[in-house]
C-alpha cells in the first residue's frame, strides 16, 4: 500500500519536472543557463593592469 | 589564451583558484599510469601466474585491489577535483570557497592515495571491493571528502550566477552521495590500527556493499564524469548543450532510479528473491536515464560534426559517450536474471566493466583533461595535436581488443560452467575452461598494453605543453 502509494507521488514528481522543464515560461532562462558554459570564455578580462584590452581565447 | 596574466582572471577583477586545478590535472595523468601499469602487470599475471616469482607484496591478490584503487580513486578522482573545481569557478563566476581548504582537499587526496599504496600490497585490507582500506585510511577519505564538499557548495553558494548550471547539480550529487556512501559501507570496528571487521555480518554486509559498490559506478564514476560531459563537451565543441531540459531531467531521472540498483550483484544469492528482483527492474530503468544523456551529450554535437575531423579532444568525448551508451545497455541487459546466470564471475563482467571505465570514464577524462591543461597554462593549445591523436587511436583499439577478448572469454566461460553431460555430471572441469580462456588473456594483455603506451604519449605531451613548447610542424589545435 506505502510503495503503491510512494511509487504514484514519484510518477507524478517526475512527470511534473518534465511539464516544467518543456513549459514555455522557462524557456528564455533554460537558453541564458546553457550558454554558462560558454560565456566564461568572454567574461574574462584582465584584472588591472589592462582593463580594456579583450583577450583572446584557446 | 594569449598570455600568463591572463590565466585564471575573471570578470569583475575575480582571480579563480586554478592552483588546485593544475595540481589534481597533472596528477590525473601521473595516476592513469600507475593504475594502468599495476593493471597490466596483473593482467600478465593473469597469463604468467609466475611472472613475479611468488613475491608476497607483488601477488595479484594484493595487486588488483591496488590496481581498481589507483584507477578509480587516484586517476578517476583527480579528474573530477580538477574538472569540478574548474567548472564551478567558471559558471559560477566565483573563486573556490575556503581558502586553503581547496589546497587540503588535493594533499589530504594524494595522501589516501600514497597510503593506498604502501597498505594493500603490504596485505592490509578491510576486504571490502572498492573499499578495501583499512579503517584510518578511510577516517582520512571521510575528512578529505567533507573538506571537498565545503568548497565545492560553499563555491555554488557564493555565485554571481543566479542559476546552478546543470553540470554543478552532477558533481554536487557525486560529492553528497559518495560522502553517504563512504560513512555507511566503511562502518567497521578496529581491533588494532591496521586491522578492522565490517559492523555488518553475512547477507546484510553483502548488500550494504553493493548498495555502495554500485552507487560507487552511479555517483563516482557516472554522476561525476556526466558533470565534466555537461561542460567540457559543449565548451570544446564551442556550443550550448543540446537540450538543456533535457539535462534537467536526465539529472533527477539518474540520481533518483541508480540507488536501488545495487542488487543485481547478487542475484541467486541469499538475499531476498524480492530484492533481487527489484534490482534488476532498477537496473533496466535506468536505461532511459543513462541513453537520455548520451544522446543529449553527443547531439550537442550536430551541426558541428566537422569538428572531429580535426579535433582528437573531441574524438575522445565523443567516443566516451559512445561507451557509455554501450555500457549502460550492456548493464541493464546482464542485470536480467537469466542473462546473469551465464555472466555472472565470468569475464565477461570484467569486459563491461573495462567497456565503461576505459571507454567511458577514462576517455571522457583524458579529453578533459587535454582540454584544460592548455587553459591552466595560458596555451594557445597543447604541443601536439597529432600525438593526441596517436593517443586516441592507441586508446580506442586497445580497448576494443581488450573488452571483445573479455567477452568471447566470459561467454565462453559461462556456456562450459554450465554445461553438463546426460548423467548430470559437468562437462568441462573448472582448469579446462581456464586453459580455453588463455589466449583471449593474451589478447586482453596486448589491449591493456596499447591503453598504458597512450598515456606515455600523453604525459609527454602534457610536459612539453607546460615548458612552453610548441611542435611547429604541426597544425595548431582549433580554438
Amino acid at each position: 500500500m506505502v510503495s503503491g502509494i510512494l511509487t504514484a507521488i514519484l510518477i507524478v514528481a517526475f512527470c511534473g519536472i518534465c511539464v516544467w522543464a518543456w513549459s514555455d515560461r522557462r524557456r528564455d532562462a533554460f537558453d541564458a543557463a546553457a550558454r554558462l558554459a560558454l560565456d566564461e570564455d568572454t567574461a574574462i578580462r584582465p584584472t588591472s593592469e589592462t582593463p580594456d584590452e579583450k583577450r583572446s581565447q584557446p | 589564451m594569449s598570455n600568463e596574466s591572463a590565466v585564471g582572471a575573471g570578470s569583475n577583477g575575480l582571480i579563480y583558484n586554478d592552483a588546485v586545478v593544475r595540481n589534481f590535472a597533472i596528477m590525473t595523468v601521473v595516476w592513469g599510469i600507475v593504475g594502468m601499469l599495476v593493471g597490466v602487470i596483473i593482467a600478465a599475471q593473469l597469463i604468467w601466474p609466475d611472472l613475479t616469482y611468488g613475491i608476497p607484496f607483488l601477488s595479484y591478490g594484493r595487486l588488483r585491489p591496488l590496481h581498481t584503487n589507483a584507477v578509480i580513486f587516484a586517476f578517476g578522482g583527480s579528474a573530477l577535483f580538477a574538472s569540478s573545481y574548474y567548472c564551478v569557478q567558471r559558471t559560477c563566476q566565483a573563486r573556490l570557497f575556503g581558502g586553503s581548504l581547496a589546497a587540503f582537499t588535493f594533499w589530504g587526496w594524494q595522501l589516501v592515495i600514497v597510503l593506498a599504496a604502501i597498505t594493500l600490497p603490504m596485505g592490509m585490507t578491510s576486504a571490502k571491493e572498492y573499499a578495501e582500506l583499512e579503517w584510518p585510511i578511510d577516517v582520512l577519505i571521510a575528512v578529505v571528502w567533507i573538506a571537498y564538499a565545503v568548497v565545492f557548495l560553499g563555491t555554488l553558494a557564493r555565485r554571481k550566477v543566479k542559476h546552478i548550471y546543470v553540470a554543478n547539480w552532477f558533481f554536487a550529487a557525486y560529492i553528497i552521495t559518495i560522502a553517504v556512501l563512504h560513512v555507511v559501507n566503511s562502518a567497521e570496528i578496529p581491533v588494532t590500527l591496521t586491522k578492522s571487521y565490517s559492523a555488518y555480518a553475512g547477507t546484510v554486509d553483502a548488500m550494504v556493499q553493493w548498495w555502495y559498490g554500485h552507487n560507487a559506478v552511479g555517483f563516482f564514476l557516472t554522476a561525476g564524469f556526466l558533470g565534466m560531459v555537461y561542460y567540457f563537451v559543449p565548451k570544446q565543441a564551442g556550443r550550448p548543450v543540446y537540450s538543456y531540459r533535457l539535462s534537467i531531467v536526465h539529472f533527477w531521472a539518474l540520481i533518483s532510479v541508480y540507488m536501488w540498483a545495487g542488487p543485481h550483484h547478487l542475484h541467486y544469492t541469499t538475499l531476498p528473491d524480492w530484492a533481487q528482483s527489484l534490482g534488476m527492474v532498477f537496473s533496466l530503468l535506468l536505461l532511459a536515464p543513462s541513453w537520455g544523456g548520451m544522446i543529449n551529450g553527443i547531439m550537442t554535437l550536430s551541426g558541428a560534426w566537422h569538428k572531429l575531423r580535426t579535433d582528437p579532444i573531441l574524438k575522445f568525448m565523443i567516443v566516451s559517450l559512445s561507451f557509455y551508451g554501450m555500457s549502460t545497455f550492456e548493464g541493464p541487459m546482464m542485470s536480467i536474471k537469466t542473462v546473469n546466470a551465464l555472466s555472472h564471475y565470468t569475464d565477461w563482467t570484467i569486459g563491461h566493466v573495462h567497456s565503461g571505465a576505459l571507454g567511458w570514464v577514462a576517455m571522457i577524462s583524458i579529453g578533459c583533461i587535454y582540454s584544460l591543461i592548455p587553459r591552466l597554462y595560458g596555451r594557445s593549445g597543447m604541443w601536439s595535436t597529432r600525438l593526441i591523436d596517436w593517443h586516441f587511436w592507441t586508446t580506442t583499439i586497445g580497448i576494443v581488443l581488450y573488452i571483445a577478448a573479455m567477452w568471447i572469454a566470459g561467454v565462453m566461460q559461462g556456456l562450459m560452467w554450465r554445461a553438463t553431460n546426460p548423467d548430470g555430471t559437468l562437462t568441462y572441469t573448472f582448469v579446462q575452461a581456464l586453459a580455453a580462456t588463455h589466449p583471449y588473456y593474451i589478447v586482453r594483455f596486448i589491449g591493456g598494453l596499447l591503453v598504458l603506451s597512450g598515456m606515455f604519449l600523453m604525459l609527454y605531451n602534457v610536459r612539453r605543453t607546460i615548458a612552453g613548447e610548441r611542435a611547429d610542424s604541426l597544425t595548431p589545435l582549433a580554438a
